[in-house]
């Protein structure tokens, strides 16, 4: 068993569970989607970017771009989240809702990706 | 496979990117632990608010980031919205001490990365390679900066060739850098018996023409040869030997060229005494192209006398003797071993004369220390006025010192390793053909001799390879292989003239592995040959018009004018061009006589 393998699985999976939660429900009701989710979603996928750095390998090449994606998605949908809770008129609308969980929704994908290519990984190694 | 890859790619700009991310990977992962610990406690405590006294919600997470961004980089804004009660302060009070010695751990991290030498070294190798993979143009690798490593740099300098320097002294490094050069070179201060580094350097490239060995070491210089015969084995590799028992163990792994400067100028000096054309012809065609032509005495055949019998001196005593001259030997430190025959060092005269030096013609001073050298120079003087006396130079910084005695030969063994290097590494055809010469009595290197020294009158003539090959010379190549039939006389026709012939010839055409000698004008060249030619440097440049333009081309063939293009060429591709034969000029070279034009096998023993 390889250390890293366990943290860099356990942020990779959690980034995912973690979006997933904020993710899922009606896109544009504000009282299905919290805050801390999507913060603690983002500070898990950073951990797993930096997890990745200086990995040469072709699959850590890879993982380092899903995951820069996701925390671009991530950071942008918290900036509106920020932006819409606190400096927006009408305060936390619903197509500000649905615009911060669609880009997060964004970041699932490639959150998922991610999960995709570490299992694969495991299973070449397996063979 | 990753192995393999990652080793070749091991020092690319992005490798040290990336060497940076590895490093910074546990500051950062502690960076944002830290961050994300305070930033969720103080989104966490509930605030009070000053004018009410009662309880308020606590900050928002974004607030809480912002206020632990500008605390944990001890910028410390005071805007928050409302004064902290308790609870908050002390939890500000453990965001201060962990996040800035989070961050300050961070960057101690990055500056030393910074300051460490591998580091630096990966960014300086990292570097080096990228300019050598910028080159796209034919360039050579010289390990070693010495004496001689910096005359061959300057004499590929000044034949237009990019170079790369490999040098372990990083003074000698300096000192390269500041000489003035067409193209600054990618230098690199490294030990070049790293096989890798060699890569680095290039070897593995297609242009990368030659690697000369010339490091102070001579185990250094074989491990280079054997590195480049086993990694590259189209690259010629030559290696300076200076002692003996190495060359031969060298000369067992390859045909490669190892040059023992003591030894090529015995040779040299034993030829000039037994045959003096030959050697005034072999001078002339290894000399740097362009450069004035130095007369030679020619050295007399009778007693001569050697002072100082060290390797140098065993080298002569062997050549010279070889030649059929009596010898007279002086040494202080080896005498008593068998072949000396005076103990002293040449520098009194009661030495000199006891190895007759009344009766002498020759004598050749060859000790290791120049003073020495120029003082049994000076006293032989003084004692036979007309001996012809060699001299050995150790140090080119002793030039002035030399040059103010009169010396009849003077032997530099840089310059000589430098010349012959230069010449062969550049040109690799001229090896066969030196290695031929021996074959061509007195008065056929004689008529050799004026016929190439008035090419460039005065001057050593350019020597270059030529291979007939669609890269080299594409006009031509299409020409042949349409049926056209071209000889050595269109070579050297002048391409805008083509009843005059230009100041060139052609000494040697290797087909297959068949060398032809001196071929006559009427020697019909084909696709695969390569030629060895010696003209004066237009003839060189007009050359390449005919071989690359094919108008010209067409006009040096048939005489008519002809400017078609692309698609006109494409149409009439099928029909080869009408031979109209060259008019014999009247402004030619004087014909060679031609006793053998060989076409003999070229076995390797030879």
């Amino acid at each position: 068993m390889n250390l890293e393998k366990v943290v860099f699985g356990f942020f990779i999976t959690l980034a995912a569970a973690l979006n997933f939660g904020f993710f899922v429900g009606e896109i544009d009701n504000p009282t299905v989607h919290n805050g801390v989710e999507l913060a603690a979603a983002l500070v898990a996928s950073l951990v797993a970017t930096v997890l990745k750095f200086g990995d040469r390998t072709q699959l850590g090449a890879i993982h380092l771009a899903t995951s820069l994606v996701a925390d671009l998605q991530l950071l942008v949908a918290a900036a509106v989240w920020v932006w819409a809770s606190q400096m927006s008129a009408s305060g936390m609308s619903e197509a500000h809702m649905s615009v911060v969980v669609s880009l997060s929704g964004g970041a699932l994908l490639a959150n998922i990706v991610s999960v995709v290519l570490m299992v694969s990984e495991i299973i070449q190694v397996r063979r | 496979m990753r192995s393999s890859s990652s080793a070749q790619r091991q020092t690319e700009l992005s490798d040290v990117f990336y060497l940076i991310l590895r490093r910074m990977r546990f500051p950062l992962l502690l960076v944002i632990g830290v961050y994300t610990f305070c930033t969720a406690g103080l989104a966490l405590i509930p605030g009070t608010d000053p004018l009410t006294g009662r309880p308020s919600p606590p900050l928002t997470i974004f607030d809480a980031f912002y206020v632990v961004s500008f605390t944990s980089t001890t910028i410390g804004f005071g805007e928050v919205p409302h004064p902290y009660n308790a609870l908050q302060r002390m939890w500000m009070t453990l965001t201060i001490y962990t996040s800035v010695a989070a961050w300050s751990y961070s960057l101690v991290n990055v500056l030393a990365l910074l300051q460490d030498k591998g580091f630096q070294n990966a960014v300086k190798i990292a570097r080096f390679t990228r300019r050598v993979n910028q080159i796209r143009t034919p360039f050579y690798i010289v390990c070693g900066i010495g004496e001689t490593g910096r005359m061959v740099c300057h004499g590929l300098d000044h034949l237009g060739l990019r170079f790369i320097a490999i040098e372990l002294n990083d003074a000698r490094l300096q000192e390269l850098r500041m000489d003035e050069f067409g193209v600054d070179p990618p230098t690199v201060v490294a030990d070049a018996k790293d096989p890798l580094l060699l890569q680095q350097a290039g070897l593995m490239n297609s242009n990368c023409k030659g690697v000369v060995a010339l490091t102070d070491d001579d185990p250094t210089n074989q491990a280079i040869a054997v590195n480049v015969r086993l990694l590259a084995p189209r690259v010629p590799v030559l290696a300076r030997i200076r002692d003996v028992e190495t060359e031969t163990h060298i000369g067992v792994f390859g045909g490669d060229l190892v040059i023992n400067p003591f030894e090529q100028f015995a040779e040299s000096l034993a030829a000039a005494i037994t045959a003096p054309q030959r050697h005034r012809l072999r001078n002339l065609i290894t000399g740097l192209p362009g450069q004035a032509i130095v007369p030679i005495a020619a050295p007399p055949k009778g007693h001569w006398i050697m002072c100082g019998y060290g390797r140098f001196g065993h080298m002569m005593v062997e050549e010279l003797r070889a030649a059929g001259m009596s010898l007279s030997v002086i040494d202080e430190r080896h005498y008593g071993e068998p072949g000396v025959d005076i103990k002293g060092t040449g520098t009194r005269s009661e030495d000199l004369k006891a190895a007759g030096i009344a009766h002498a013609v020759g004598l050749v001073a060859g000790n290791a220390s120049d003073p020495k050298n120029l003082s049994i120079a000076v006293t032989a003087r003084a004692l036979n006025h007309d001996i012809y006396v060699v001299v050995r130079q150790n140090q080119l910084k002793n030039t002035p010192l030399i040059e103010a005695f009169d010396e009849d030969l003077l032997m530099v063994p840089s310059q000589i390793v430098a010349r012959e290097f230069l010449a062969r590494i550049t040109t690799p055809l001229l090896n066969r053909f030196l290695r031929l010469i021996p074959q061509h009595n007195e008065t056929e290197c004689a008529q050799l001799y004026e016929q190439l020294s008035q090419l460039d009158p005065g001057r050593h003539p350019e020597l270059w390879d030529l291979a007939i090959s669609e890269q080299r010379a594409p006009a031509l190549a299409d020409l042949i292989c349409g049926g056209g039939r071209f000889t050595t006389g269109h070579l050297r026709a002048n391409p805008f003239d083509r009843g005059r012939r230009m100041s060139m010839v052609v000494l040697l055409v290797r087909r297959a592995n068949k060398n032809i000698q001196l071929p006559d004008d009427h020697f019909v060249l084909r696709v695969g040959d390569r030629v060895l030619l010696a003209g004066s440097p237009v003839a060189k440049r007009h050359l390449e018009l005919t071989l690359h333009d094919s108008n010209a081309l067409h006009y040096v063939v048939t005489g008519q004018e002809s400017r078609g293009g692309s698609l006109w060429r494409w149409l009439t591709r099928k029909n080869p061009p009408p031979i109209v034969p060259l008019p014999s000029p009247d402004d030619d070279l004087p014909p060679l006589k031609r006793t053998n034009v060989l076409y003999e096998d070229d076995s390797p023993g030879k």
